[in-house]
Formats: structure tokens, sequence, C-alpha cells
């Protein structure tokens, strides 16, 4: 697992591989018109709910992408203002399970400390709770499985981040 | 651990999505119709379970162009449109011809001249203007007409 900087010092993303991190794999998919047209086809209540033709949907997650990026771009120092907790029972009081939300689009981090994120996914959110979709559920438990790794490694601030970076 | 060092460290390790975000913005307009093109042979191919290994040899490239170009990220050309068209047997692209404006054309012929028409555009509408000319105004001669 590495962190590789997004917007430093102030937000990064989990690397899993050489491929790419999370935030960059979420961008693929949010611009992915085969994709997309998979998943669309796979979660028809999406567009009917929507009211929306699976060409706008398409370009508009499209649009979504770029959008999201600038807008982190654009507060990455005020990234406790961007980020809130995934539920209103936040858990413990450390490396806190965070989400950022636009239209469809769920973006999850983990809060290192004030001020200091580290995205570990992204889900084009369909159900009220994260669990009840398959998209989101698996990108709750890669968050879980990453605050228990950081856990681990002591990671209770940026410092700590810092330091199993140099390791 | 100083901040600074990390700095440092990170800086080395920038994530992908800086290049790729550029990317997008800058050639926003095309990819937009590349995509809606994607979205057009992906609904096509699925209705007619057609494979998308089956669909690249029909269109004689490698699985691996296909898939690219099914991302909608892919600048086709417009041998490759017609390709897929013809090999799909749909239309993927339809162009408007152009109406040129304010050339008189003559329609007709009567005792008082030519009866001639032209398209003109006012206030954001086709107008048909017609005129007549008398054959003493008409017509320059053609360069080496007796």
């Amino acid at each position: 697992m590495r962190f590789v900087d997004i917007f430093a010092p102030y937000l990064y993303a989990v690397s899993f591989n050489e491929e790419g991190d999370e935030f960059s794999n979420f961008i693929d998919f949010l611009t992915d018109t085969s994709q997309l047209e998979q998943y669309f086809n796979d979660n028809k209540s999406l567009l009917i709910y929507s009211g929306l033709s699976i060409e706008d949907a398409v370009n508009r997650l499209s649009e979504l992408a770029i959008e999201i990026y600038d807008y982190l771009n654009a507060n990455k120092e005020n990234l406790d203002e961007v980020f809130e907790p995934i539920s209103a029972v936040a858990g413990e009081r450390v490396l806190y399970k965070m989400k950022f939300k636009k239209e469809w689009i769920r973006l999850y981090a983990i809060q290192i400390e004030s001020k200091y994120y580290v995205i570990t996914g992204g889900a084009i959110k369909q159900s009220q709770k994260m669990s009840d979709h398959p998209a989101t559920e698996n990108q709750l438990a890669k968050m879980e499985q990453i605050r228990i790794f950081l856990k681990n490694e002591g990671i209770t601030d940026i410092d700590g981040l810092l330091e199993l970076i140099m390791e | 651990m100083a901040k600074k060092e990390f700095k440092e460290l990170v800086s080395a390790q920038q994530s992908k999505v800086h290049e790729k975000i550029a990317w997008r913005k800058a050639n926003k307009e095309w990819l937009k119709k590349s995509s809606l093109i994607a979205i057009n042979i992906l609904k096509v191919i699925r209705e007619r379970n057609i494979s998308q290994l089956d669909f690249a040899a029909q269109l004689e490239v490698t699985p691996q162009y296909v898939n690219k170009m099914l991302k909608g990220s892919e600048n086709l050309t417009l041998e490759t449109i017609t390709k897929i068209e013809r090999v799909l047997n749909i239309s993927l692209m339809h162009i408007e011809q152009y109406q040129t404006q304010g050339l008189y054309k003559a329609h007709s012929y009567s005792q008082s001249g030519y009866h001639l028409t032209r398209t003109i555009i006012i206030q954001d509408e086709q107008v048909e203007e017609r005129k007549t000319f008398t054959e003493k105004q008409t017509l320059i001669p053609l360069a080496g007409a007796a």
C-alpha cells in the first residue's frame, strides 16, 4: 500500500499497485463510456428515477469528474469543509471515515487529522445505506481495511503518515 | 519526520490524475462526440448479441482498439467511422448540407426577363427573396463568349 500526492500537503490517495491510485482510478471510471454503459444497464433504476437518458448520464458523470477535481483543488486548504463523516456515529475518535458528496458521486476518505485526508475510493451512490449496494459496500470494506492498516501502523496524525511513507 | 521532507518525497510520486484531467479539459468537445458514438455502438452490439471480439474481427482491427474505442476516448477517423457504419449497418454521423446564402438562382424565364430567387436570413428566419432581371440587365458575358 502506497500513498500518492493529490494536492499535497493536504490530500493523498491510496495506491495498491503501480497502475494508479484510488482517486485516479475513480476518475477513469467516471470517464469510461464502456464501463458506465454497463453500469447503467446493471442499475437501470438510477436512470429511471433521474429521468436521464444513458447518453446524458454518461456525459454528466464525465463532467462531474472534472468538477470534483477542480473543487478539491480550489478547496484543498479547507478539506474539513469538504468532507463529512460517513454516518452520524463516527466510531473511534481517530482516523475518521469521511465522504464527499456531489450529486450521484461519493468520494471516500480517511481523515488522518484535521485538514489532512487520504482518498480511499469512490462510487456512484444508489442506496440510502452504503451497505445496501455492492459498489458502496465494497468501498466501505476497503475504507475499513485501510483504516485498520493505518491504525496498526500507529498512524494517528499526519507526521505518522509521513514516517510510514518514508519507510 | 519533517513535513518539508515529506513534500519532497511525494512530489516524485504525484498521481496521474492531474495529466488525465488536463487532457480531458483540452479535448472536451470531441471527447463528448466520441462517447456518444461509443454508446451507440455499445447499444447495437448488445442488442444484436455481438461480442466485442467478433466486432473487432468484422472491423479488421485488434480487440484492444475496440476496447479503447468503446471507452469513448478515441479520436476516430472518418475512415473508421464509415467502416463501423458499414459493418453494423447504422448511421453514426449526419452531415447537414450547408445552405449557401445570397446567391441568386434562375428558376424560370418569361418575356419580362429571368425570374431569380435567393435565400436570405432575416431575424434568424430563412426567407426566399424573388427578383426579375430584364435581359438588358443580364448577364455579364462569360469570358471568351461572343
